[in-house]
């Protein structure tokens, strides 16, 4: 139900500017370039606006994001063409920064240079496409089993094994990229 | 590193905040004495950190947002006029559909009547035909009419001859009026 004076096409408005931001960053960690992002959320908009009045966008975040990585994993499973990596094909749409400065997560993210970030690139591109989902809904979104299995449409312990599973591979990986640094 | 799976699957647990506090400290106790297991933490730590990196450097700014939002409506409001002229669009072809069936049907059903027989060309093909019969009743000679007032009016006439005739001592001719198809 709406608010009073907004109409659905009014929230529905208001959360395609608050939200697309955000979405974007999902999208793109799961489908793994900018491009393919963009028109994921694009057609997860399209699809809930279809439908807009069956549900409540007074607070339409857990809706979206469900909508973005369900349509994320959807384009995945679809043949995929080559796609260029973003740094070759849209610099300026996505913002590629050598260094981050201790953003988000604490004192060790400051301390991550291009090349790791480069490396760790590669290692999650490798992951099966669920593993990555969970991984980036638990680590990006920071949220919780709960909410994932929700998201994925999956139970908690097969959550759990899939983020487990791809903390493994991935430090498989990057210890065949770059042993010298991640063999720990 | 020499960690079990299980004090692994904590150490995961601890990292996603999914692990109950208690179980956290007892955890972190054990840090401090088996070195194994801090340094197993702190991999996931610094791995976890490099996918953040990455991902927070992946991040549109904001102005490639707004243009990827401004997109989403536009495309949203074509899709509206579109489905709104495909409407229309439908409803104009239902129409007309209709108006040439049943202009079809029409055309298919007079076809139809002009290729069977024609009441009116049965009436104007039905002939009068007038017999002349002797006293025996065998035609001697025969005359057709297109209409009946003619074929009586010839019997009529004939009639009259006959009974010239008779006052004359001639033969007995009897006119017969017959009507008949011309098939």
């Amino acid at each position: 139900m709406p608010l009073v004076g907004q109409s659905t096409e009014e929230l529905f408005q208001k959360a395609v500017r608050d939200q697309t931001r955000r979405l974007l960053s999902i999208a793109r960690a799961i489908v793994g370039n900018s491009a393919t992002a963009e028109d994921v959320v694009q057609q997860a908009f399209a699809n809930l606006y279809q439908h807009r009045n069956r549900y409540d966008w007074r607070d339409p975040g857990g809706l979206l994001r469900r909508t973005v990585v369900n349509e994320s994993l959807r384009i995945l499973r679809q043949p995929r063409p080559a796609v260029l990596s973003d740094e070759t094909a849209d610099a300026d749409s996505f913002a590629v920064r050598s260094r981050v400065n201790g953003r988000g997560a604490g004192p060790l993210e400051g301390m991550i240079d291009s090349e790791t970030t480069q490396t760790v690139r590669r290692a999650i591109e490798r992951l099966p496409d669920h593993f990555r989902a969970a991984l980036v809904l638990c680590e990006y979104e920071q949220m919780s089993y709960v909410q994932i299995a929700d998201v994925l449409g999956a139970s908690i312990p097969q959550v759990k094994t899939w983020i487990h599973r791809g903390r493994r591979q991935l430090a498989q990986t990057l210890k065949e990229l770059a042993p010298d640094r991640w063999d720990a | 590193m020499n960690v079990s799976d299980s004090d692994f699957s904590m150490l995961e647990l601890m990292l996603d905040g999914e692990l109950p506090e208690e179980a956290a400290e007892t955890l972190r106790a054990s840090m401090q004495h088996d070195k194994d297991l801090a340094a197993a933490w702190e991999s996931l730590q610094t791995q976890r950190a490099a996918r953040l990196t990455m991902w927070h450097e992946d991040q549109p700014s904001q102005q490639r947002a707004n243009m990827v939002a401004s997109r989403v409506m536009r495309e949203i409001r074509v899709g509206q006029a579109w489905n709104r002229w495909g409407w229309v669009s439908r409803l104009v072809g239902t129409v007309a559909a209709c108006v040439v069936l049943g202009f079809a049907l029409g055309w298919y059903g007079r076809g139809t009547r002009s290729a069977g027989p024609a009441p009116m060309a049965q009436d104007t093909a039905a002939d009068y035909r007038v017999e002349l019969t002797d006293e025996t009743g065998r035609a001697v000679a025969a005359q057709t009419f297109h209409s009946l007032d003619k074929a009586v009016e010839f019997a009529n006439d004939v009639d009259q001859w006959r009974t010239a005739q008779r006052r004359g001592g001639g033969s007995m001719v009897v006119p017969v009026v017959e009507h008949t198809d011309q098939y």
